[in-house]
């Protein structure tokens, strides 16, 4: 977390050029951009510099944003629970659908289903977000009007396609891992005992998922952290007001603060579900335990 | 096995929980700025509880905002654009693309015909220069703003003076900023600005500065100004969900509603919601889509191919030109820089690329300075390569790269337009290299740069001018003169007919402005391009009359 506060955020925060230059209009004398470079506190050396971003950090708002005069994190604060909702419905669509799709396929190897399943989740982690949601958009908002463009709001209609599109990766990366991990339970010498004995298939299934879900529990808390933090471009498409779009209009606006605010937070969401995934492996596996 | 079993199931169980607890209960709107009102200053202390309280209600819930144009009324428009206003303040929010709603709220005292944008009173009913230094305006009668208090020449001379002072004229007015004033009302409709010394086009310059309330600003303060404008427009504010939407409503009380054509427009739309929608494909899809009645400022490939018959192509003011470092050993050549204006096919430009005739001047026609008589450089490039090799013959560094720059995405298409120019200039013997430059980068690097500019920059400059205030002159002080901080050419007597021009109003102002203007023309410091056209995507069932200024008002739709 240090690291991040130290090197990625005051860095490359002040690699995305002069924000002064972007906010005073072209004909702005250099005298005008010194002065209100001056008064966001933007000049001096290297270190003032880094003195005063310590400051914002330990004041907990991380100074107003220059884009909209509030503190920042309250602004990152305010779009975090509609990351989340995007974020939780994506993971509600991809895990499930993604556990099935690779259970499925391992169930019956080298069958057409196991052939679909592989295709199908290759095309979701090679699809391109922006592509891929733009042609939803085509396909059911403009074709069939089921759904909305974009924008945020209550039901279904405008949160099923940022999720979908969100999930395509999802999907095709679980499916594949759940696979593997099930055959290799499936050719374990507990299973062929199991069978052997006569215990019926469906059960033989759940003690299998049961064993090959570590793997795909530390790949779905890698997953929700890529659809937490690697939203911008699906909630710029979409318009969605979440944490990623509002991190790419701060980079537009050059909002330092507001840049930090955010990468911060981020920072913080990936650390904590590492966490939650760390914690959950002592419930699948008691063998596991962190004293 | 059994229990081991049960322990398994409840871990995935814990997963889809964490997706349950995040995904269950969808979250109200992010509650931005524009909604903040934890401190109550936003929305509370209304001296006008009745009225000001609901107009001034809080966005709570983006399902009221996201209301579409399917659901909507018939007399309520959904427009989506672009960019999210930085403030709603009268004198920041006043530009082309972040004012689109505010200039629907507050008027200026000085208006622009439709057709011809000629600048005519709209609150100002009449105006006169009493003397070198004063000019004074005769105010409109009868007028209340949105929150009840009255509109004259006092709150007029407020807003002026809050406006171009020296706090807040670092916004766009800046480009538009003529002598210190200060404005003092005379009697109740009758107001003087007194100046420093003459402005010619003072009252030009006022139809950028929209006049806003004083008592609204005196006891609401500056954070309630920026956020909830009050005006006199035919619209009031409702709320403002920043980076989403922004909503309006009509102002019953509007006086235009009684005289239409002094208003400059009739206002029938009853509720206006503005999205915010900052991906192009994402406003084009909510016109085809039945979302929205207006998608505003397209880009001209997506709105004429995606859209069609629905795609608007209206007046414009944009002239992509080309800004040369006549400084630099190669380029101070004025042979390189004629080769380089006629090696350019602004025909096969405005054709193919960006849609637009080919520009004259960095102005646009009837603009005060616009000079017919300028030739616009004819597609020559078999001239362009004699003039090369004579360059050359001469000892001119013709082995030279010459270095394109653009802004990155500036206006949509410039990328391609500056390669379309690289590949023209190389074919007439040209060296030139082309780079996208970051916005930040670009800017410190065109604006006033360290003077003086390293000659062997040799930077070549695709850019977009908008001269909003259709007057040479201030494209003469800011692009041109020797002084001037985006010029990189000096000519003493470009200076000279236009410092002259500067004090000068009428015939006199333009012939001078026209001479200037064929000065610059002959040494080409400038190469203009095409006059780039505007394209908005515009629903069947939404009539629009646009307008020479390129302004968006209400007051020229109905449903």
């Amino acid at each position: 977390m240090l690291a991040v506060v130290l090197v990625v955020i005051f860095v490359i925060s002040n690699l995305i050029g002069d924000p002064v230059a972007l906010m005073l209009p072209t004909e702005a004398t250099a005298a005008q951009r010194e002065e209100l470079a001056e008064s966001l506190g933007l000049t001096g050396s290297w270190w003032d510099r880094l003195g005063a971003y310590l400051e914002r950090v330990a004041s907990g708002t991380f100074g107003q944003s220059l884009w909209q005069d509030v503190p920042a994190m309250q602004l990152v604060l305010g779009r975090l629970p509609v990351t989340f909702y995007l974020a939780g419905v994506a993971f509600l669509i991809s895990v499930p659908t993604a556990v099935l799709m690779g259970s499925i396929a391992a169930f019956k190897p080298r069958s057409l289903i196991d052939r679909f399943v592989n295709v199908s989740s290759l095309g979701g982690v090679s699809t391109v977000d922006f592509w891929a949601g733009l042609m939803l958009i085509m396909i059911f908002s403009v074709g069939l009007g089921w759904t909305r463009t974009g924008g945020f709001g209550p039901g279904l209609a405008y949160v099923i396609l940022p999720a979908l599109t969100l999930s395509f990766r999802a999907i095709g990366r679980i499916a594949q891992l759940t696979r593997s991990a099930m055959l290799d339970e499936y050719s374990k010498p507990y299973v062929r005992m199991a069978r052997a004995k006569g215990m019926p298939e469906h059960r033989i299934f759940f003690h299998a998922l049961k064993n090959a879900a570590i793997p795909v529990v530390t790949l779905s808390g890698d997953e929700f952290n890529h659809l937490l933090n690697g939203a911008i471009v699906v909630e710029v498409v979409f318009a969605w007001p979440g944490i990623g779009l509002l991190l790419l209009q701060a980079i537009e606006r050059r909002d330092l603060f507001l840049i930090e605010a955010t990468i911060a937070v981020i920072a913080v969401l990936a650390i904590v579900v590492n966490l939650i995934v760390d914690l959950l492996y002592t419930s699948l596996n008691p063998k596991i335990s962190y004293r | 096995m059994r229990a081991r079993s049960r322990n398994g199931t409840r871990s995935v169980g814990a997963v889809a929980a964490l997706a349950l607890l995040a995904g269950a209960c969808a979250p109200d709107a992010p509650d931005d700025a524009g909604a903040d009102d934890d401190d109550g200053d936003v929305v509370a202390d209304a001296e006008d509880p009745d009225d000001a309280d609901d107009d001034t209600e809080e966005p709570d819930e983006v399902d009221d905002a996201e209301e579409t144009a399917e659901a909507a009324g018939d007399d309520e428009i959904v427009v989506v654009t672009a960019e999210d206003p930085p403030t709603l303040e009268a004198p920041y929010g006043y530009s082309a693309t972040t004012g689109v709603v505010l200039r629907n709220i507050q008027e200026p005292l000085v208006g622009r015909d439709r057709e011809s944008g000629e600048f005519v009173g709209l609150l100002a009913t009449d105006w006169e220069a009493v003397d070198d230094t004063t000019w004074r305006f005769e105010l409109r009668e009868g007028i209340d703003f949105h929150d009840g208090s009255p509109f004259n020449a006092e709150a007029a001379a407020h807003a002026l003076n809050i406006s171009w002072s020296e706090d807040f004229v670092d916004g766009p007015l800046l480009g538009f900023k003529g002598p210190d004033f200060e404005a003092v009302a005379v009697d109740e409709y009758t107001l003087d600005v007194e100046l420093e010394s003459p402005d010619p086009i003072l009252p030009n310059r006022l139809w950028m500065s929209p006049i806003f309330s004083q008592e609204h600003f005196e006891q609401e303060g500056e954070d309630a100004w920026r956020e909830e404008p009050i005006g006199t427009g035919p619209y009031e504010f409702v709320s403002w969900d920043r980076g989403q939407s922004i909503e309006i409503e009509l102002n019953d009380d509007w006086w235009g509603h009684d005289d239409p054509e002094a208003a400059g427009g009739e206002a029938t739309i009853e509720r206006a919601t503005y999205l915010i929608r900052g991906d192009q494909q994402s406003r084009v899809a909510a016109v085809q889509a039945g979302e929205a009645h207006l998608a505003e400022r397209l880009p001209a490939d997506q709105c004429l191919n995606d859209l069609g018959d629905a795609c608007l192509d209206a007046p414009n003011i944009d002239i992509a030109h080309i800004r040369i470092d006549t400084m630099n050993p190669l380029l101070s050549d004025i042979r390189i820089r004629e080769a380089m204006a006629v090696a350019i096919d602004r025909e096969a430009i405005g054709d193919e690329l960006l849609p637009g005739p080919p520009a004259r001047m960095l102005v646009p026609d009837g603009a005060t300075g616009y000079n017919e008589d300028i030739p616009i450089f004819d597609f020559d490039p078999d001239r362009a390569r004699e003039l090369v090799e004579e360059a050359e013959a001469d000892g001119a560094p013709v082995d030279q790269t010459i270095n394109l720059r653009v802004e990155r995405e500036k206006f949509p298409g410039i990328n391609e337009v500056a390669q379309a120019i690289q590949a023209m200039w190389q074919d007439v013997g040209l060296t030139v290299d082309f780079e996208v430059v970051d916005s930040a980068l670009f800017l410190e690097e065109l604006i006033d740069p360290p003077r003086p500019i390293d000659e062997d920059r040799g930077w070549v400059v695709l850019h977009q001018h908008s001269n909003r205030l259709a007057d040479f002159h201030g494209t003469a002080t800011s692009w041109y003169q020797c002084e001037a901080p985006i010029s990189t050419w000096c000519d003493e007597e470009f200076d000279a007919l236009t410092d002259e021009a500067g004090g000068l109003t009428g015939d006199e102002r333009h012939e001078l402005l026209a001479e200037a203007a064929m000065v610059a023309h002959e040494d080409i410091p400038f190469i203009p391009v095409v006059e780039m056209g505007l394209f908005h995507g515009v629903s069947d069932d939404l009539d629009w009359e646009t307008r020479a200024d390129t302004n968006v008002y209400l007051k020229d739709m109905s449903l």
